[in-house]
């Protein structure tokens, strides 16, 4: 294991907000550099830092971070953007299966002079799609971070 | 000797260990485990970063010490220097206060206990 994927896997299995992160991870760059300035490996740090789980799960319990609520909190923020998704997808059908389709107007299929004008300058229906498609994205994103961190 | 009970004494004595180093002079990561390893390796054992640092957010999560970063020219990093703050100050020296009279009361015991000499 190199220093990168040692501060990586560590970052990886933090819970804690991302200030702190940044701090745990700035003291693991300072511990790598003054062991290198007296002379030490890499591999000798690593070993005895210990394995990255431990690093982390001992950092955030004296920094006082309940890892259940943390956990719970992450799950909640799933769900809620899965509903979210699912929400405006399903809006999206609904507003699209009550648009009348262009053939409607007296049941011709020539054209008309009717246009339909839309009043804002996107479409809500595509807005909401996109609403859709971003919260659905994100809800795959935080399982993605769950599962690593778990 | 190895057995949880030095374990646990070990446990207790290291934050005011900590915070006596880090009031004997502004100090950083690496020499704090240097000077832990230099004067009490042989009876603590030898002191990991991996121990140290998260006893370290603790102590200055509760405020009893506080850190600034300065770039380190040497190895082009940068360092975080510890010292005391005024609550932690307080809290050494009646933290310091209790172990003393703590040990001279259990040296008292100790001192009544004589054990057979024979092996």
């Amino acid at each position: 294991m190199s220093k990168e994927q040692y501060l990586k896997n560590v970052k990886n299995k933090l819970l804690i907000p991302r200030k702190q992160q940044s701090e745990i991870l700035r003291d693991l760059e300072e511990i790598f550099l003054s062991a290198a300035e007296h002379g030490e490996t890499e591999q000798q740090v690593i070993d005895r830092l210990g394995p990255p789980e431990d690093f982390a799960r001992d950092a955030e319990s004296q920094l006082g971070i309940d890892r259940k609520r943390c956990k719970f909190r992450m799950i909640l923020g799933i769900f809620s953007t899965i509903a979210i998704a699912l929400v405006s997808l399903l809006l999206t059908v609904w507003i699209y299966s009550l648009q009348p389709s262009p053939q409607i107007i007296g049941q011709s299929d020539s054209m008309t002079s009717i246009q339909i004008i839309s009043s804002s300058p996107l479409p809500i229906p595509l807005i909401i799609f996109l609403l859709g498609i971003a919260a659905l994205f994100i809800a795959l994103v935080l399982i993605i971070r769950y599962y690593r961190k778990k | 000797m190895e057995g949880n009970y030095c374990q646990q004494f070990k446990k207790g004595s290291l934050e005011m260990i900590l915070l006596c180093l880090i009031a004997k002079k502004e100090t950083y990561g690496y020499e704090i485990i240097t000077e832990l390893n230099r004067t009490g390796a042989s009876v603590l054992g030898f002191a990991k970063e991996g121990t140290i640092y998260p006893i370290l957010y603790r102590l200055q999560n509760s405020g009893l010490i506080q850190c600034r970063i300065v770039p380190a020219a040497a190895n082009g990093g940068s360092k975080k220097y510890y010292s005391l703050t005024a609550k932690g100050r307080e809290f050494l020296t009646e933290l310091i206060a209790f172990w003393k009279e703590y040990t001279s009361c259990v040296d008292k015991f100790i001192d009544g206990c004589i054990l057979s000499e024979e092996i």
